[in-house]
């Protein structure tokens, strides 16, 4: 079951009505486990056992650990959930991926889906136990944390200090919850359903990005750049959304998940993307994978390396093969060149102001907006090879004149960016406003935005989607 | 000491309550009254009130103005009959091409489209005056040579055999894309083996494999996994209930269709786009077309399936959104291609004089009084009919001669 299927939201007011009346903690958590599981098995009972599993094995790690913090235990716990990625995540992969060496077929490994996710959240667990921070568990809470519906399949990567408390909660959802909630689950719905399956399909078949990355193999320079920035766009709604729906689909129950998405192609720097793109993701990295890395050895160079080391296992995460390796390690490289960068700035001139200028800001927003679309050409190219030759189609000045995409490609795009931009915009000047009368115009006039929302969701819902984040 | 506002809770019940049953009402009105009030014809909507996409039970009612007789009216209905049932015996004749195939501009009685008097020219050439073919309609709006591959790999698997003989229109304008729209991806999913193996037999045309992976459903996503019967069951069961008690569900697709019309109505007043702006055919999915029918004649030759291909006439105006160049290339690749793969190949491209061509109506959206490229009259496909029956008529006999024979 997806998460912006019709059957979905139903089941989820079904379990809305019925949670709703709980009163006792205890079998609200028994309730949202049996629906987590229910809901996890749709997509196969065999997932869901490995799940079980991993469950258990994690649960009595961390009774171990709890016990007695030691590193030998903890590097026990990290193997056994290395070993689980490794089975069923890279095992199956690497037999149809582009790190294609095992001599043996993977067709016979199954791949849970989100099995990246729960196990980084495992992971943490451990982490946190090894940091002797108070956590103390019951199985089924654990056994939520870990199957918790809205989490299981994509994220966002929760961590178990911050789901505790509000699984032990008493008190019911407020009206707060549910009305935030419902918007989320709306404003995601639109940006899933509407806008990334309009960039992926094109408003016509075959003038989206989905036929500009796969039929094509000759892009001239513009070809490349407005894919990366459409592509770019289409992850954006389609992961965005998919968190909108399932952090509103945890609100109704009251329940506050971590935010994945900030606004990330408004960031200035490179360094300030990763602070706003898949942010629970990323803030699991830093925590758990670079600060432990880079405070082993003092030297500077070492602290870059760590990044580097970072980012690459970061794109690796998202799948064994050389596109995605590729992606992070661009990353890596931009975030080390940033460091540098601001380094020097810093050394040759301590005086700066730390405040641009406008034109300064637009020029740097310019140039991290374009670096950044440019490295989901390794993101969505399906080898290395195809990465590496739309990489260099897009510095290729000679051929510049040559496209080969459809002007309404071009057109469809420039339209979405232009569209969101003008929407965020108008969206802070609004914020920004505080006028009571301002804000009962909006109040009144609500309704007709939310009902035109809703209209877009319901009259593309027929249109075959997918979720990309699924294949992590 | 605060003074208490005794209805302000009320009140603000009220305020909270409007915003989702305002938005309800809105979306349950608005929505329905759109989907009830504007129907949208997704065919015919960004063409005119002037053309005519051929529907069975126009040839019997036109019959006596066509000049055919009533068991010819029949054959005619029955070649534009979807599903068409099959004695397993008569040969069947796929007809293929993209919408100019299937319509007719300024529709007067007894106009029919050419696969009809196909059907018919082709029976009075038999003994007895009974059918000499099955003739199938298999044209699409826009049918790309992806398309093409695919249409044909399901006629030719089917049990039984809906192909033995293809005829192709090759419309220079489709060779600008090679997408396969959803419908027909889906329909094909039980033909993906097939095509898989046909891919692996070709390993000297890539750009075809290219075209025909990427058209596999959600190509480099794990979709796979996403494919839950029970899940997937019972969405089917909840979509279908909205369908049927709500016209807002029911026309989803239309009104997509719709609001896409109208960006492109938008498109071309803003960009000042017309019929006759040109419509360069760009190298890579020229070349990608030429691979997916040089595929699709290997195929139907390891089938023993007969093919002949004829390039579709174009208006001979100008300005004319066909570049000279491009359709000197295509007049030159076409005939080279079919005799490497043993089919039979007919430049159309003149055959149909200016006056058989119409304009759209002067009221038309986005089209007002400007010269339709694409269909042509009942006259032009009468005569692309006759010249068919010329050139190949004395083929078509054998080849349904030999195939009975074989049969019987």
């Amino acid at each position: 079951m997806t998460v912006y299927s019709v059957s979905y939201l139903l089941c989820l007011a079904g379990l809305w009505l019925l949670i709703m009346p709980m009163r006792s903690a205890i079998v609200r958590q028994c309730v949202l486990l049996a629906a987590s599981y229910v809901f996890y098995a749709t997509h196969g009972l065999d997932f869901l056992a490995v799940l079980i599993a991993s469950t258990v094995v994690n649960y009595l790690m961390g009774r171990l650990l709890r016990k007695s913090p030691t590193i030998g235990l903890l590097w026990i716990g990290i193997a056994l959930n290395v070993l689980i990625l490794a089975l069923f995540k890279y095992l199956p992969e690497a037999g149809h991926g582009a790190l294609a060496w095992p001599p043996y077929s993977a067709r016979w490994f199954i791949r849970p889906i989100g099995v990246s996710f729960w196990t980084f959240q495992a992971l943490s667990y451990l982490f946190d136990l090894y940091r002797e921070e108070e956590l103390d568990p019951t199985p089924i809470e654990f056994a939520l944390y870990m199957s918790f519906w809205p989490t299981v399949l994509s994220g966002p990567v929760c961590r178990l200090p911050e789901m505790l408390p509000q699984f032990r909660q008493a008190p019911g959802p407020t009206w707060d919850d549910v009305s935030r909630g419902t918007w989320r689950i709306t404003i995601g719905l639109f940006m899933k359903i509407v806008m990334a399956g309009v960039l992926d399909q094109g408003i016509m078949p075959g003038e989206g990005v989905r036929s500009g990355f796969d039929l094509y193999d000759a892009w001239g320079p513009l070809d490349v750049w407005m894919l990366a920035v459409g592509y770019g766009m289409q992850l954006y709604f389609d992961f965005a959304g998919y968190s909108h729906i399932v952090i509103g689909s945890a609100r109704l129950f009251g329940i506050e998940l971590l935010e994945n998405f900030d606004r990330p192609y408004f960031s200035l720097t490179v360094s300030q993307f990763w602070t706003r793109w898949h942010m629970s993701l990323s803030f699991w990295i830093r925590d758990y994978l670079f600060l432990p890395l880079a405070t082993l050895f003092r030297p500077m160079w070492w602290r870059n390396a760590a990044l580097l080391l970072s980012m690459t296992l970061f794109g690796f995460w998202h799948g064994a093969t050389w596109p995605f390796v590729l992606w992070g390690a661009y990353h890596g490289v931009l975030l080390v060149g940033h460091r540098l960068i601001q380094q020097t700035r810093r050394r040759m001139n301590p005086e700066r102001s730390n405040n641009p200028h406008s034109l300064e800001r637009f020029i740097t927003w310019a140039f991290t907006f374009a670096l950044i679309c440019l490295g989901w050409v390794f993101f969505r190219s399906h080898s290395a090879h195809q990465a590496i030759t739309m990489f260099a189609s897009a510095f290729d000045l000679t051929h510049f004149r040559t496209h080969v995409l459809r002007p309404n490609f071009y057109l469809m795009t420039a339209g979405v960016l232009l569209g969101y931009f003008v929407f965020s915009g108008i969206r802070v000047l609004i914020e920004r406003a505080d006028a009571p009368g301002m804000r009962r115009l909006l109040w009144l006039m609500s309704p007709a935005y939310y009902a035109a929302t809703v209209l877009l969701i319901i009259v593309w819902s027929k249109q075959e989607t997918v979720f990309v984040y699924f294949q992590f | 000491m605060t003074t208490t506002d005794p209805i302000a809770p009320a009140r603000s019940r009220l305020a909270r309550l409007y915003p989702p049953f305002a938005t309800l009402i809105l979306v349950l009105v608005v929505g329905n009254l759109w989907a009830t009030r504007y129907r949208f014809n997704a065919l015919t909507a960004a063409q005119n009130e002037r053309l005519r996409f051929t529907q069975g039970g126009d040839a019997q009612r036109d019959a006596s103005t066509a000049g055919i007789t009533l068991a010819e009216a029949k054959m005619a209905e029955q070649a534009v009959t979807q599903n068409r049932i099959t004695d397993g015996v008569r040969p069947q004749l796929m007809f293929t091409g993209n919408s100019q195939a299937l319509a007719i501009m300024d529709h007067k009685d007894g106009d029919m489209i050419t696969p009809q008097w196909l059907e018919i020219l082709l029976a009075r050439k038999s003994p007895d005056a009974s059918p000499l073919y099955d003739v199938r309609l298999c044209a699409l709006p826009n049918l790309t040579e992806t398309e093409l591959v695919i249409e044909l790999i399901g006629a030719a698997e089917h049990q039984p055999r809906q192909v033995d003989v293809l005829l192709s229109g090759c419309v220079l304008e489709e060779f600008r894309g090679i997408s396969v729209r959803d419908e027909l991806m889906n329909g094909a999913t039980p033909l993906w083996p097939s095509i898989d193996a046909l891919v692996k037999a070709n390993p000297d045309l890539p750009e075809a494999a290219q075209a025909l992976k990427s058209a596999q459903p959600a190509a480099g996503t794990s979709v796979n996994q996403m494919h839950v019967p029970l899940a997937a069951r019972f969405d089917d069961r909840v979509n279908a209930a909205l369908d049927r008690r709500l016209p807002l569900f029911a026309e989803r697709a239309k009104m997509q269709a719709q609001i896409s019309f109208w960006y492109y109505d938008l498109r071309n007043r803003a960009l000042r786009i017309t019929t006759a702006t040109a419509r360069p055919v760009p190298q890579q999915p020229y070349q990608a077309s030429l691979e997916l029918l040089e595929m699709t004649l290997r195929y139907a030759r390891s089938k023993n399936i007969h093919v002949v291909l004829y390039l579709a006439p174009i208006r001979p105006v100008k300005p004319n959104p066909n570049l000279p160049q491009d359709v000197e290339r295509f007049r030159k690749d076409m005939p080279s291609l079919a005799a490497r793969c043993g089919a039979l190949c007919l430049d159309y491209t003149d055959l149909v004089p200016e006056q058989l061509w119409t304009n759209y109506p002067d009221d038309a959206a986005g089209t007002q009084g400007q010269r339709d490229f694409a269909h042509f009259t009942g006259a032009a496909h009468k005569l692309l009919a006759d010249r068919l029956m010329v050139d190949v008529g004395p083929q078509l006999q054998n080849w349904a001669r030999e195939i009975k024979a074989a049969r019987q």
